[in-house]
């Protein structure tokens, strides 16, 4: 251990750590870093980790810079910063990249537009709906009302014309009123109260907030009504207040208090708010008194505000309006309230603005709705004034004007033409140029800052006024502008405010970083070739005779499959990795300008060649995580770097496409990777990207149980990414069917109802119909052919408790002991090969021992295929010096880094086996004391073995004796850990016994049932173990206990109520049985032997079949009756891997068939009148554990053998060499789907 | 018999040195064993090659320069088969090139230009091998790392790094294997000393490199030399041949035990597979990309093994110290820097090519006495040492000690020995952008500083040298050159601004006049030049017609004038015009 300081504190850390992993460690600095890996070897290359070590002039790279005595180390120095700063700089000065689309960089709101896009193209609405309202509460209101900023900068008008999304929001909104509409999870009640002043945009938004944030919010609003300038400004036919009303009762339902007709500084003061025990105020006045025209003669009667004019209209307050209006202002309030003239009865409507059409500040929309509805506009006119005749206005006196030079908002500015003065006749004039706040209640205090355009000062980004606690955002601090200005402000000061109450101090909230192509040039059609042109969908509009008929809507919505389509004309801009990205967030954090060093970049073409993985190199950064992860964890080095200097980047090897090198599709260079440059390609329409819930389960693939993190945005919207990079057994890693095998599930082809055949077709029917038939159908079996002609065969992928279930079914339910696998008997393999050996046929060693054995012996098999993960990790081991035998006579993966490779000719395994232990024998390498005190029967197999002559064997095996001889040495070091690999159902290099043989070895090595030391038994499919501890097996009962064991046996009669010793007792040949057809009517589960050599006719020589499985396979088409079963990610249950691990699954949500297989199993036995012991999963579970604890096997052997004495029981066995032409075992495809695609890679 | 040598260096043979040599072959034929016809290797005055020495057999010897198969008949006729010695034609008689030879010390170099490179026999006779005899033989490891200690060598590569104390490193390192490499992966813009001692004396490199692998306890070594360097590398296969048919390579080396092989592995020119780590990585076959150190290769390198790495000049000077003592080198140089060093010499001085000197010597010295000063009499403005990881060294500064510790005080270093020489026509700014971007494009690519800042770095200078640049760019300049260097992980990234930190350091005026006043003092910046005719001008039309944009009008006979707008600064008319009408500004 060496002393330094970090920091200035004294820390005490192992020399063979570096300085980062010392500061992780013992928590000391999160040091950022982009291309350090825990699992590689530190590479240094980001340089962003750099820290500062005294004495020293440079800057070190933490990641790669070891700890040592009397260091001094800073890890935050302004010298420090800087460089980091710089170094991020640098790397976004050449990333080609947006985080986000423009459409949600415009939204003032920060709404993920392309996150809803593409929800509502996959017919998510609720999900849509959810993401819209993390930024907006108001949707229905702004997809009617906003001033569209998103469409006004989205992409594609450099292609056509903008994605509808305003169309789109309003469209999803309205459909989540149909209906219950969604609820936000609501924290819990924190009992702090927040006054909110005024019940606009502004002040509900803060509302809806506070409410979920756990407060309660008390809204008091001057009018009579919630809505404020949505209510009392935008009229009807823009707006309908019922769906107004819909949207505001959704946000009070949540819990917020509303006193309406109640006026700051008329029934209330700030103090009173205070001393009533409210924690925060936040004002939201709005801006509602109409700019007076500063003309002669204003005051008049039949001179209106644009603003009153409207919110009487509302109240029902307002003047009969006839003859000729003159609205004055080129704005909204102007134009609405020109058109409303109109629906009120006004014979003529005549706009007056001091500019041309395209300075008017109004909506482009509305103007043309106000045109069409005939609005007459008159430009470049102002009134100069207002002329009076008995009382009341009559005309108003009028100047023409011309375009100046252009003002502080860059449009031309209005001058006056001298003697230009005319007269315009009118009924009414209404002046609509402005509004600004009322600021009675706020003006008398004077801890409330005002400016001089009557707005009330709040900090930008806390929205803090001067007087602690109180909060102003909106119009009463902006001036009049866009209601959807307001809901952000209400968001972002209702963060502001749980800040300040939590913290007492309200900090701003750091600028998000943004990386953005417009920073590096101007973008043009040619920059988004991938953009094919499409036409932009219009809402319907009422026509307009029927619109100025009353108030009614004018805007229609969208119907469905315009929603659809116009979502998929999201050009999707943002990144893939846009809410997961590592540099972004550092970005955010050190404060980087990407234009800094904006200069020369690379510009590449994103590669969508391969089936899985998407590369976008423009967002690579060289960090080199993927290069090194493929090269020194997977052994493959399918990446590499290319180029150099500036132009250097990663790519596959020698320049090809990714699917055309060595790549394996592993994707776990799409977990390292800390930016959007390797990503899925989801097997989605479109994939967000979304914030997902993350599910961590279990593959269920091959027996290494890898852990995986399931990302879930719905039951059928998921994918699969590497569990925590700490958790065995894969420690985070993945193969391609781990994290890409679910795409199948997604693939639209599973069947989720259940069917009975009648005449001849299968159709739908209700589960109770399907019960029924298969009630019948069984007792027809039984009844015609007795119990033994019935066969219940279950998948290897079932879970523990599925496969516990449907032996239960098969023993009681149906009286018979015929459980099979197909997979098994097509295989062939001898499952129950170590039986009378060990006790048990299962691993004997776990993760632990795997990962630490000094010497590997491969029997057969090719583990970096089969059982990949598991595979690389310890070929990983041997080429970091541990040492291994291979066995096998083809030259597989692991060959080249074995210490010695032995190649027995096809079948002679064993033979060579044998040869071994001989020798061992002879050289005296038997561990005496094991075998004396662990094992029996030891005599019988020396004596058998002793003699085999090693010229022999190498003259069979083909393998030298001088071969034979250096590995006889290399397990004869008795201070070695050994641990051998047998996968059961491999297909490569299989001879009769080997497995005994290699047992027979690791015995009398004294290598079994200890410490360190054993056999490891894999399996291709991913619950062989499982079926073992379930008892899904002729020979087994549940445990795993043989079903000689008639302790357990007696235990399972007690448990199921149902005495099955006679029916375990009756097991004969299986296979046979099928052969002669003696079997006559099958249930099968999740297997389909009709794809099989073996057995495709076996389905259709039965009377009667049930299939219960996820697709209409093969056999499937055959079925009586058809179950659906759920997938293993709907349901709870246990997978129990090679080395005796359950592990639990956990489920993404409920069955998509409507029943869990445990449910659907359950009912199948109730059928039969036969009452289940359990009322749930968890006592299902519980049921199932009490009987492996009974047989006190998990699964795996341990430290004593399951065998009847506790000792290990050495056998004779035949070494008989298989003719050469035997044929490979066949295999039954359970994958096929999965396969197929991973030939699309080869292909 | 008189012997005629032609030098047949890679410069020899660019300067047509084969050619001469095929002459003299006629000639030979014409004469049949009239004399001797050899070649041998650079003898260092790469300006003046091809090179002929005629050595009459009685130990004089005299040199023909810039020979060309012309005058090989008369030099054959006269000299050769005569006795006449035709001065006119020589390199060296009568003061020409006073100071060259005489202001030199070869130890490295000494065979080189002497000795054909590809006779071990001649090698043998000038005492080559003893040393390693003598090594094997007489010491034992300690005793020849001792030596070397003794010596005071510093790594010759540019590092500098005590040889003794790198082999004594190694061997103290654990492990049964231990490798030995020869660092001839030369790549700085203008350096060839170790291709010239490869293609002169290869056997020298050889031997250096035995003595290294006996002193550290290796048996294998490999040469990593570019593939640029052909003859190189086919004088060292020949060389090493010739050495395992003596038994000087291989196994149990003059049966003392000791065994040693050489393999040759060629670069593909990355000059960044300079670096030690990046370098084994290539030989390794994977990416040459430096790595993080510790830890050294004298502790993990080749294969993870103990590994000793020296350049070439570093092992062409071990046999000498091992067969004359460490302290016979020590005598030479100063207190820091002992014996010799080579330095290839470029630029705007008279003599350019190979020297030897002495650690000690004036920069001044070196340009003015051993090289004969300025080109054209030009006024000498700096210079350049240390390739691009060096930096430059104003004129007024010039008369420090070539001497590890002032060099670097300077900002400069001593490098593996490229000395380019600046007169006042050079853009300080104009070479900063040059040297940067050689190592833009040779960087790795690993490290975001080197990879990205010094691409900016070059982009900046390309605006000043644009008439675009700002003055906070010169800031920017600065900050990023102490961010590159604090935060590179190799040599490269770590000097890479050193030619800019430099001449912003000594030549700041000439940025600033740059970008303020938007001129190019040395006028070589293009972008910033005006071409204006003047009054000589006499209406030849020369101008007119040379413009390739007819930028420029004007009758015959009359004062011609340049349109600016049209004007490509392309220096045509400056070129051409014989009147100096054409102002440069």
């Amino acid at each position: 251990m060496v002393n330094l300081t970090i920091n200035g504190q004294q820390v005490t850390a192992s020399p063979d750590k570096t300085i980062l992993q010392v500061c992780h460690e013992q928590n000391l600095d999160s040091i950022p870093t982009l291309c350090y890996d825990e699992k590689l070897e530190p590479f240094g290359a980001c340089f962003l980790c750099v820290v500062e070590v005294e004495g020293q002039g440079r800057l070190f790279p933490s990641c790669s810079t070891k700890v040592s005595e009397g260091m001094v180390i800073n890890t935050r120095s302004d010298k420090v910063r800087r460089a980091r700063k710089t170094c991020l700089e640098l790397i976004v000065s050449n990333h080609y990249a947006d985080c986000f689309g423009p459409c949600r960089l415009n939204c003032p709101a920060d709404v993920d537009i392309q996150g809803y896009m593409s929800l509502i193209s996959l017919g998510k609405f609720k999900e849509a709906v959810a993401l819209i309202k993390e930024k907006n509460p108001l949707p229905s209101v702004c997809g009617r009302v906003c001033t569209r900023k998103c469409e006004v900068n989205c992409r594609r008008t450099l292609v056509d014309s903008p994605v509808g999304i305003d169309f789109l929001k309003r469209y999803v909104a309205d459909q989540d009123m149909i209906g219950d509409m969604w609820k936000p999870e609501v924290k819990e009640d924190n009992g702090v109260r927040v006054a909110i002043i005024g019940g606009g945009p502004a002040g509900l938004t803060a509302a809806y907030y506070l409410a979920v944030e756990g407060y309660r919010p008390v809204v008091y609003e001057a009018l009579p009504h919630l809505g404020g300038m949505l209510r009392y400004g935008i009229p009807e036919y823009r707006l309908p207040k019922d769906v107004l009303d819909k949207e505001i009762s959704w946000i009070t339902d949540l819990g917020v208090e509303v006193h309406t007709e109640r006026m700051l500084g008329k029934d209330f003061s700030m103090d009173d708010l205070f001393d009533q025990g409210f924690r925060s105020v936040f004002v939201a006045l709005g801006a509602q008194i109409g700019k007076p025209m500063r003309v002669e003669n204003e005051e008049s009667e039949g001179v209106l505000s644009g603003v009153d004019f409207l919110r009487n209209v509302e109240m029902k307050t307002h003047p009969d309006i006839k003859g000729r209006v003159v609205v004055v202002g080129g704005g909204n309030t102007a134009i609405d309230a020109a058109r409303t003239s109109l629906r009120l009865g006004a014979d003529e409507v005549i706009l007056l603005y001091r500019r041309t059409r395209k300075e008017m500040p109004a909506n482009e929309m509305e103007i043309v709705a106000a045109e069409e509805e005939g609005v007459k506009m008159e430009f470049l006119a102002a009134p100069v004034r207002v002329n009076v005749e008995d009382g009341r206005m009559k005309s108003m006196e009028c100047l023409r004007m011309e375009l100046g030079e252009p003002d502080d908002s860059g449009r031309r500015r209005p001058v006056k033409i001298d003697g230009s003065e005319y007269t315009l006749d009118c009924d009414w004039v209404i002046s609509a140029i402005g509004q600004e706040p009322s600021l009675e209640g706020v003006e008398g205090d004077e801890s409330i800052q005002v400016t001089k355009w009557k707005t009330i000062e709040a900090k930008e980004g806390t929205f803090a006024t001067d007087r602690p606690g109180v909060f102003s955002g909106g119009d009463v601090v902006t001036g009049p502008a866009d209601a959807i200005d307001a809901i952000a402000a209400g968001r972002m000061a209702a963060r502001a405010i749980d800040k300040y109450v939590q913290t007492g101090v309200a900090d701003p909230l750091v600028d998000r970083f943004e990386s953005k192509r417009d920073n590096f040039h101007k973008l043009t059609r040619d920059d988004i070739p991938q953009v094919a042109e499409s036409t932009r969908h219009h809402a319907e509009e009422v026509p307009v005779a029927e619109r100025l008929k009353g108030f009614g809507e004018v805007e229609k919505a969208y119907d469905d499959s315009t929603a659809f389509e116009e979502a998929l004309r999201c050009a999707e801009c943002g990144c893939d990795a846009g809410l997961s990205c590592r540099l972004q967030d550092y970005c955010t954090e050190y404060g980087v300008d990407q234009t800094r060093f904006v200069g020369e970049f690379n510009r590449y073409k994103v590669d969508t060649r391969h089936p899985f993985i998407k590369i976008d190199s423009n967002k690579c950064i060289n960090c080199g995580r993927c290069v090194n992860t493929c090269k020194d964890i997977l052994n493959v080095a399918a990446l590499g770097f290319v180029n150099r200097g500036f132009r250097t980047i990663v790519k596959p090897a020698m320049e090809k496409a990714l699917h055309e090198t060595n790549c394996v599709s592993c994707g776990n260079c799409i977990d390292v990777c800390p930016t959007g440059t390797l990503v899925e390609r989801m097997p989605f329409r479109r994939s967000g990207p979304w914030q997902m819930d993350a599910v961590f389960n279990v593959c269920n693939y091959c027996s290494v149980g890898c852990n995986v993190t399931v990302k879930v945005k719905a039951p059928d919207l998921f994918y699969v990414v590497g569990a925590p990079p700490d958790v065995a057994p894969n420690y985070g890693e993945l193969c391609v069917r781990g994290r890409f095998g679910y795409q199948h599930y997604l693939d639209g082809s599973r069947v989720k109802k259940p069917m009975v055949r009648k005449d001849g077709e299968l159709v739908e029917v209700s589960w109770d119909e399907a019960f029924e038939a298969i009630h019948k159908g069984r007792q027809r079996i039984l009844e015609d052919y007795g119990a033994d002609s019935m066969l219940v065969s279950a998948s290897p992928k079932l879970t523990d408790e599925e496969l516990y279930l449907a032996g239960r079914y098969a023993r009681t339910a149906l009286g018979t002991n015929n459980l099979a696998s197909f997979y098994k008997m097509v295989s062939g393999a001898d499952y129950h090969a170590l039986d009378d050996m060990l006790g048990s046929t299962l691993s004997s060693v776990g993760v632990e021992e795997l990962e630490n054995a000094d010497l590997y012996l491969f029997l057969g098999g090719n583990p970096t295929i089969e059982n990949p993960v598991m595979g690389w990790r310890v070929k990983r081991r041997m080429r970091q010096g541990a040492e291994a035998i291979v066995i096998n006579s083809a030259e597989i993966d692991l060959v080249p880094h074995a210490t010695v490779w032995a190649d027995p000719r096809r079948g002679t395994a064993t033979k060579l086996l044998n040869g071994i232990i001989a020798e061992l024998i002879r050289t005296g390498a038997v561990n005496e004391d094991f075998v004396a005190r662990r094992t029996v029967n030891y005599e019988q197999v020396r004596d058998k073995l002793q003699d085999i002559d090693l010229h022999e064997v190498a003259l069979v095996s083909g393998v030298p004796e001088d071969r034979i001889r250096t590995m006889v040495a290399l397990l004869s070091d008795p201070g070695k850990k050994i641990v051998a690999w047998y996968n059961l159902d491999s297909r490569l290099d299989r001879a009769s016994e080997d497995l005994k043989a290699l047992t027979t070895l690791m015995m009398l090595l004294g290598r079994v049932g200890v410490k360190g030391s054993g056999i490891a038994l894999f399996t291709n499919e991913c619950n062989h173990t499982g079926m073992t501890v379930a008892g899904f097996d002729r020979q087994l009962l549940p445990g795993g206990a043989s079903i000689r064991n008639t302790r357990i046996l007696d235990a399972v009669n007690r448990f199921w109520k149902h005495d099955i010793s006679e029916v375990v007792a009756s097991g004969t040949n299986l296979p046979r049985k099928i052969r002669e057809d003696k079997i006559r009517g099958a249930f099968i589960f999740g297997e389909n032997p009709a794809a099989s050599e073996d057995y495709n006719s076996f389905a259709n020589n039965l009377e009667f079949l049930v299939v219960a499985d996820m697709f209409m396979t093969e056999t499937a088409q055959m079925a009586d009756v058809f179950l659906p079963l759920s997938g293993y990610l709907e349901s709870e249950g246990h997978l129990t891997n090679w080395a005796g691990i359950r592990q639990q699954t956990n489920p993404i949500g409920e069955p998509s068939n409507g029943m869990s297989n445990i449910e659907m199993l359950r009912k199948l036995l109730e059928m039969e009148g036969l009452e289940p012991s359990f009322k749930g999963y968890e006592d299902l579970s519980a049921e199932m554990m009490s009987f492996i604890r009974q047989q006190g096997l998990e699964g795996r052997i341990d430290r004593t053998f399951p065998t009847s004495d506790g000792k290990a029981h050495f056998v004779l066995y035949s070494d008989q060499v298989l003719p050469t032409s035997a044929k490979v075992p066949a295999v039954l495809e359970i994958d096929a789907r999965m396969n197929e695609r991973m030939t699309m890679i080869e292909a | 018999m008189k012997t005629v040598l032609v030098g047949l260096g890679t410069c020899g043979i660019s300067a047509g040195g084969e050619k001469v040599y095929q002459a003299l072959q006629e000639e030979l034929k014409e004469n049949p064993g009239a004399f001797e016809l050899k070649e041998t290797g650079c003898i260092g005055m790469c300006y003046r090659e091809p090179l002929v020495e005629i050595q009459d057999g009685n130990g004089g010897s005299h040199i023909y320069a810039e020979v060309t198969p012309e005058r090989v008949g008369r030099i054959v006729e006269e000299d050769v088969l005569g006795t006449t010695i035709i001065d006119d034609w020589l390199a060296t008689g009568e003061g020409r090139e006073k100071g060259f030879f005489e202001n030199q010390v070869r130890i490295a170099l000494r065979n080189c230009g002497i000795i054909d490179p590809g006779s071990i026999e001649e090698y043998v006779a000038r005492d080559g091998y003893k040393a390693a005899t003598k090594a094997i033989r007489d010491m034992t490891p300690e005793d020849v790392i001792e030596e070397v200690l003794a010596s005071g060598l510093r790594g010759r590569g540019g590092g500098g790094f005590p040889t003794g104390k790198k082999w004594q490193f190694t061997r103290a390192a654990k492990g049964d294997k231990k490798y030995i490499i020869c660092n001839a992966d030369e790549g700085d813009p203008g350096a060839f000393m170790d291709r010239s001692v490869l293609e002169s004396d290869p056997h020298a490199v050889l031997e250096g490199m035995m003595i290294a692998g006996y002193a550290i306890g290796a048996d294998e070594a490999y040469i990593y030399c570019r593939a640029e360097y052909p003859k190189a590398i086919s004088r060292l296969r020949q060389a090493i041949s010739q050495a395992q048919k003596r038994g000087l390579l291989g196994e149990n080396i003059l049966d003392s035990g000791f065994s040693f092989k050489i393999k040759i592995k060629e670069g593909a020119g990355a000059f960044v597979c300079g670096e030690e780590t990046a370098l084994i990585a290539s030989i390794e076959g994977r990416r040459g990309m430096p790595r993080f150190r510790p830890p050294f290769p004298a502790n993990s390198g080749l294969w993870g093994k103990p590994t000793n790495i020296n350049n070439v000049e570093t092992f062409a000077n071990i046999p000498w110290i091992v067969l004359n003592g460490g302290a016979a080198f020590a005598a030479h140089g100063t207190e820091n820097s002992k014996g010799t060093k080579v330095f290839a010499m470029a630029g705007k001085v008279r003599r350019t090519g190979l020297i030897e000197v002495p650690m000690g010597l004036t920069i001044n010295s070196i340009i003015f006495d051993v090289c004969g000063g300025i080109m054209d009499d030009k006024k000498f403005k700096a210079v350049q040492m240390g390739g691009p990881s060096g930096g430059c060294i104003p004129a007024e500064m010039c008369d420090i000690h070539v001497d590890y510790q002032e060099v670097n005080k300077t900002g400069a270093i001593m490098g593996s020995g490229g000395l380019i020489v600046m007169d006042e026509t050079t853009c300080m700014v104009d070479v900063a952008k040059f040297f940067l971007t050689f190592t833009q494009a040779e960087s790795c690519g690993k490290c975001t500083f080197c990879r990205i800042g010094t691409k900016r770095m070059l982009e900046i200078l390309e605006r000043i040298t644009d008439g675009q640049g700002t003055m906070e760019d010169l800031d920017n300049l600065e900050e990023l050159s102490d961010q590159i260097k604090a935060a590179s992980l190799c040599g490269l990234g770590q000097t890479a601004p050193n030619p800019v930190i430099t001449t912003l350091k000594y030549f700041r005026d000439e940025y600033v006049a740059h970008i303020q006043d938007k001129k190019c003092p040395a006028h070589e910046c293009a972008a910033l030049l005006t071409y204006t005719i003047n009054d000589n001008c006499n209406g030849c039309t020369a101008c007119a017609r040379a413009c390739p944009t007819a930028a420029i009008t004007g009758e015959r006979k009359e004062m011609h004038y340049v349109d600016q707008d049209l004007c490509i600064k392309c220096g045509k008319c400056f070129t051409v015009c014989r009147f100096d009408a054409v102002t440069k500004d």
